[in-house]
């Protein structure tokens, strides 16, 4: 499918292609043919056309010249027959012979419609007309006419045309008598002439006709025209010829009447006045020419066959061999490597095939090769890859079993003898003087707890002693005597090559990976740095192992001296207490004199004893409740509770020492705050501590006591004027048996047990203590702890 | 004759086409058969002499009768008041062209019947007198056509016959009214005869019977010399009857064409009548290729002739002078 799709998207333009590489052969051929036709042909036609029109002009003019000629022969013809009548003595013969001559030479000349004899003075002597009544002798004068003027001054005299009835040419024609003896006036009917113009035959279509002097029409060989008195100055040809200075311009292009481009040549009958003109319609004065240009045209059309055919032929043998090419590259690039072209042409375009032919071969070969690198180089990856999954696999086993070594060599000794090359891997590990088999996977059967003894006599035992890599790639290759026992029990074992790497430990071995195979051949450097990489990893395993049960050990242990030290405490406690109360009894009742009078200096004595006595049991139990605490026997009596109360019971409390100090005490209690529900007593200890403390550290100024409830839990602050704390210390102060240590606070005296047990009070009421307190400018000790500490007490539980 | 020239595209087209055309030929004559143009003739009468020069001209147009032509007939044979009926007839069959012979009279039905369909003329009169066109080189409408002009020789006929007949006194004129030649030939008559020094006898008839008591009168008056007036019914219809009569009464006559001679009339002047006829044809044929009447001139005569039986002189023991015969064009024994 998507072979196909590819075919397909290839074929598409190379087909185009291959069109287009023969087409430009083709047209590049037929080009250059054509051109060379083209251009000869036209130099033909023009040449052609030259002589053509020149041979046209002559023939033209020729034609005309003869035109004229013919109708002036015509015109002299009618002469000639009138000049019958004009002997000298002919105007002396009888009317009736002249009569009968003028009727004659009417008969001889269709022409003459009308003849009219003048006497030498211009007088008519005899008319004769073919339309109406002859006259004979009417004497009328003419003596002015033109006609017998220019006779009788010329002999000859050739009228104007004029129009009978305005259709008609006519004109006048007089002949003068022999000796001046009179006129012969003819007029001539120029219809006639028609005969004469309608057989100049100029070509095929060409034609001749004749105008006068102002153009009008005398002769056409289509009479009509010449009946309706046709004017054809307006003729280009016609205008130029009757203008005064028309020269004889010889033939010109003009058209006709008919607007048809004509070749019009012209002649003038001077005698007459008369300009012929002789038209040939240009197409046909051209007809050579266009024969010609038809002829070049057909050669052309032969020529371009020709050249269409020898071109395609020429193409195919330059594109089959283009083609073949395209398609093998076609091929090669479809990586059809081992394709060849076979190209035969013999010229540049096999040396062309050859080339890519070399071309391809050394893409093959370098393609194999690169092949064969990729292939490597991938096997190589996903080798390193494998191992590091493996070293990565261990590592995870090692974080999965810390206290368990078990599976960690068995992952090793798997992963050794996988990634290493060898049929058999195990670990032995130093035991004392011998070397344990530990763990093992492989082809050799070995049990587990196998113990060899540890010296130069097997490469485990060597590489243990001396924390190196020994590296046997032939145990045949050994030198006798050395390694005794891996050489016997490799050959009962059938092994051949072997590799102890070193699990070392701060550069002392506890033990090695022995790595076996039936084959001799040295272990690649790359599979002995990864036997060592599994050796530190196992080494790893073993100390992880080691380190975490040691701890485990030792935590036990001191949870234990915890436990007997605080029982210690507390049975301390109850042991001391009880002797010190009698002693403080009895004291009591000898200062009270229940023994009789005391001296003044044996009772002070006694009261000093009772005084220290009191203190000691103080802080006795102080040290009974910690110890209570921290052996976790502290239970709260849970009642409910007033904090005003309380307040006021420590405001009583400590009235006097501050009173005795001269410090001012000041309670300041929300009113309406609720019962809360807690030990109300050990809470009274706390309030009772802090307030004790704030007045024992103050003095001067005043200590003040200030209770509120914020949402569920109530915010007591004992506010003093004292020294205050550095931030420091202000964390310590909270520790068992810490004081801040100065001057002040060590004259101050106390056991230094009273904030901790505060804080753990507190924090048993699931509340919180702290200190907000500079240096120099007082301190504020807060508490909060919940409304309702029971509830909260049970809920952390 | 100027032929309409082929454009060169077409003179090309023709010369490399010529062979199929030539192969074509008899297609194409069968299909011009099919679309052949119908003319029609009208007449006060017609005789053949006329007729085949008026086809000669339609042939030499390229018009035969029957091969790409067809025409329709109608001749009045001499009764003018059936002429417009005629015409209509014509009109109504849609002629392309209307060959109107002999006379203004067939013009003028047959202007009164179209103003569209060209109208050719052949006959002896003015043309423009006879107020058929307004000019003889430029004719206007549709009507043009050929005229003899027989009717304007009146004077120079009476002089022939003169010249033949010098001591005839009495000389008469015969004519027919009705076909409106007359006047101007009485008028020519009267002003010949004054010159001549004759004295003038017009006999008009308009059908055969008057024409014979025509002759009975001038038989009765001693007519020496008679000139038949340039008349269609004498020239169409009643030629042969005048010819006849001629030679019952002994009559010398001349007359304006020279079928009358040739059927033994003695002597005749004027144009050549088949020139007229023929030129009508031409101009019929012209017409039909699609020139238009009043680019085609009125044609005038250009040939004159004399002709004299002889036999008919000798059979009125007439003695035609050698100054006669020298310029006679033609005699006929």
């Amino acid at each position: 499918m998507q072979r196909n799709g590819a075919r397909i998207a290839h074929r598409g333009p190379g087909k185009r292609l291959r069109r287009g590489l023969f087409f430009k052969y083709v047209v590049l051929f037929v080009g250059l043919v054509t051109a060379v036709l083209v251009i000869n042909a036209a130099l033909d036609l023009y040449f052609v056309y030259r002589d053509n029109r020149r041979a046209s002009i002559d023939v033209q003019r020729e034609k005309a010249e003869a035109a004229a000629q013919k109708i002036e022969s015509f015109v002299r013809e009618i002469e000639r027959q009138i000049g019958w009548v004009t002997q000298a003595q002919w105007a002396s013969l009888p009317v009736e012979q002249r009569r009968f001559d003028y009727i004659r030479l009417q008969r001889q000349v269709p022409a003459i419609t009308e003849l009219a004899q003048f006497d030498r003075q211009g007088r008519e002597q005899l008319r004769v007309s073919r339309l109406s009544m002859d006259v004979v002798g009417a004497g009328t004068d003419h003596s002015a006419d033109p006609a017998f003027v220019g006779a009788m001054a010329n002999r000859v005299y050739f009228g104007p045309v004029y129009f009978r009835k305005e259709s008609e040419p006519y004109f006048t024609m007089a002949v003068a008598h022999g000796g001046r003896s009179g006129v012969t006036v003819a007029e001539v009917n120029l219809k006639l002439i028609w005969d004469v113009v309608s057989q100049i035959r100029i070509g095929n279509s060409g034609y001749a006709y004749v105008v006068d002097r102002l153009g009008r029409l005398v002769a056409h060989p289509d009479l009509s025209l010449v009946l309706r008195g046709t004017d054809m100055s307006r003729l280009g040809q016609v205008a130029a010829a009757i203008a005064p200075q028309g020269a004889d311009a010889g033939p010109v292009d003009a058209r006709n009447r008919a607007g048809i481009p004509v070749l019009s040549a012209h002649a003038t009958i001077p005698a007459l006045n008369w300009i012929v003109f002789v038209e040939l319609p240009t197409a046909e004065a051209q007809q050579p020419v266009i024969g010609a240009g038809l002829r070049a045209l057909a050669l052309l059309v032969l020529g371009l066959l020709i050249a269409g055919l020898v071109a395609a032929l020429l193409a195919r043998r330059m594109v089959v061999p283009i083609r073949a090419m395209q398609e093998g590259a076609q091929r090669i690039g479809r990586g059809d490597l081992g394709h060849r072209l076979a190209i035969r042409t013999g010229d540049e375009l096999e040396s062309l095939a050859d080339q890519f032919n070399r071309s391809a071969a050394a893409l093959e070969e370098s393609y194999v090769t690169l092949e064969q690198r990729v292939e490597d180089r991938t096997r190589e990856l996903s080798e390193s890859l494998e191992q590091q999954t493996a070293t990565a696999g261990i590592l995870q086993v090692i974080s999965q079993s810390p206290t368990d070594v078990e599976p960690v060599l068995k992952a090793v000794v798997s992963a050794a003898r996988r990634f290493c090359g060898a049929d058999d891997a195990t670990i032995v590990l130093r035991e004392g003087d011998e070397l344990a088999l530990a763990n093992h996977e492989g082809t050799l059967e070995q049990l587990v707890g196998t113990r060899l003894p540890l010296d130069g006599s097997t490469t485990a035992g060597r590489a243990v002693l001396e924390g190196r890599t020994f590296h046997i790639p032939d145990i045949d290759g050994i030198a006798p005597g050395d390694f005794a026992l891996t050489v016997d029990l490799s050959r009962r074992t059938n092994v051949r090559a072997v590799l102890s790497v070193p699990m070392l430990r701060e550069g002392e071995a506890i033990g090695c990976i022995l790595l076996r195979k039936p084959t001799a051949g040295p272990y690649a450097a790359r599979q002995i740095e990864l036997a060592e990489t599994f050796a530190a990893q196992a080494v790893i395993a073993i100390q992880n192992v080691r380190l975490f049960t040691e701890i485990q050990e030792k935590s036990r242990q001191l949870e234990i001296a915890s436990q007997h030290k605080s029982q210690f405490l507390a049975n301390m406690s109850h042991e001391l207490r009880t002797p010190l109360n009698a002693i403080l009894g009895y004291t009591e009742m000898m200062v009270d004199g229940l023994y009789g009078d005391m001296p003044e200096k044996a009772q002070r004595v006694l009261e000093r004893v009772q005084g220290n006595g009191r203190h000691l049991l103080g802080l006795i139990n102080d040290v009974l409740d910690l110890s209570k605490i921290e052996a976790g026997q502290l239970t709260l009596a849970i009642e409910d509770y007033s904090v005003a109360d309380m307040v006021a019971t420590v405001v009583s409390a400590t009235e006097s020492l501050a009173r005795a100090k001269k410090i001012e005490l000041r309670t300041a209690v929300s009113p309406g705050l609720p019962l809360g529900r807690g030990d109300a007593r050990r809470l009274a200890q706390v309030l009772l501590n802090l307030v004790g403390n704030a007045i024992k550290f103050t003095d001067e100024g005043k200590v003040e006591i200030r209770a509120r409830q914020d949402g569920d839990r109530f915010k007591i602050s004992v506010i003093d004027t004292g020294p205050g704390i550095a931030k420091v210390d202000q964390a310590k102060i909270f520790e068992e048996f810490q004081q801040v240590d100065n001057t002040s606070t060590r004259k101050k005296g106390g056991t230094g047990l009273g904030l901790s047990i505060s804080r753990k009070i507190v924090e048993l009421h699931g509340g919180r203590i702290f200190v907000e307190s500079e240096v120099g400018r007082g301190s504020n000790f807060k508490i909060t702890i919940p409304v309702n500490a029971a509830a909260v007490r049970e809920a952390a539980e | 004759m100027i032929a309409i020239r082929h454009p060169i595209g077409a003179m090309r087209r023709r010369t490399l086409v010529a062979g199929i055309v030539a192969t074509l030929a008899d297609g194409g004559v069968a299909r011009a058969q099919a679309t052949a143009p119908t003319i029609g003739l009208l007449g006060t009468g017609f005789i053949e002499l006329l007729t085949v020069a008026f086809f000669k001209g339609l042939a030499e147009a390229g018009f035969v009768e029957g091969r790409n032509l067809a025409v329709a007939r109608r001749s009045a044979e001499g009764q003018l008041e059936r002429l417009p009926a005629l015409a209509r007839e014509l009109v109504d069959e849609k002629v392309m062209v209307i060959l109107a012979s002999g006379g203004p009279l067939t013009v003028r039905a047959s202007r009164q019947a179209t103003a569209t369909i060209p109208i050719v003329f052949a006959y002896g009169g003015d043309p423009v007198a006879d107020r058929l066109v307004t000019s003889i080189g430029r004719p206007e409408g549709n009507v043009t056509g050929a005229s003899f002009m027989g009717s304007l020789f009146t004077a120079k006929r009476l002089q022939i016959l003169r010249q033949l007949l010098p001591r005839a006194q009495d000389v008469g004129l015969i004519l027919n009214r009705k076909t409106t030649l007359a006047e101007g030939q009485i008028r020519d008559a009267e002003a010949a005869v004054a010159l001549l020094g004759q004295t003038l006898h017009v006999f008009t008839a308009d059908g055969g019977e008057e024409i014979d008591r025509a002759f009975a009168e001038m038989d009765r008056r001693k007519i020496g010399a008679l000139l038949v007036g340039t008349d269609p019914t004498y020239g169409l219809v009643f030629r042969d009857r005048i010819v006849a009569l001629a030679a019952r009464y002994r009559i010398p006559a001349l007359y304006d064409s020279r079928d009358f001679v040739e059927k033994g009339g003695l002597v005749s002047y004027g144009s050549v009548l088949t020139d007229t006829w023929r030129q009508a044809g031409l101009y019929v044929g012209r017409i039909l290729k699609g020139e238009k009447p009043q680019d085609l001139p009125v044609l005038q005569p250009t040939r004159f002739e004399t002709v004299i039986n002889l036999g008919t002189a000798r059979a009125l023991d007439l003695d035609v002078p050698a100054s006669m015969i020298a310029q006679a064009d033609e005699t006929i024994e």
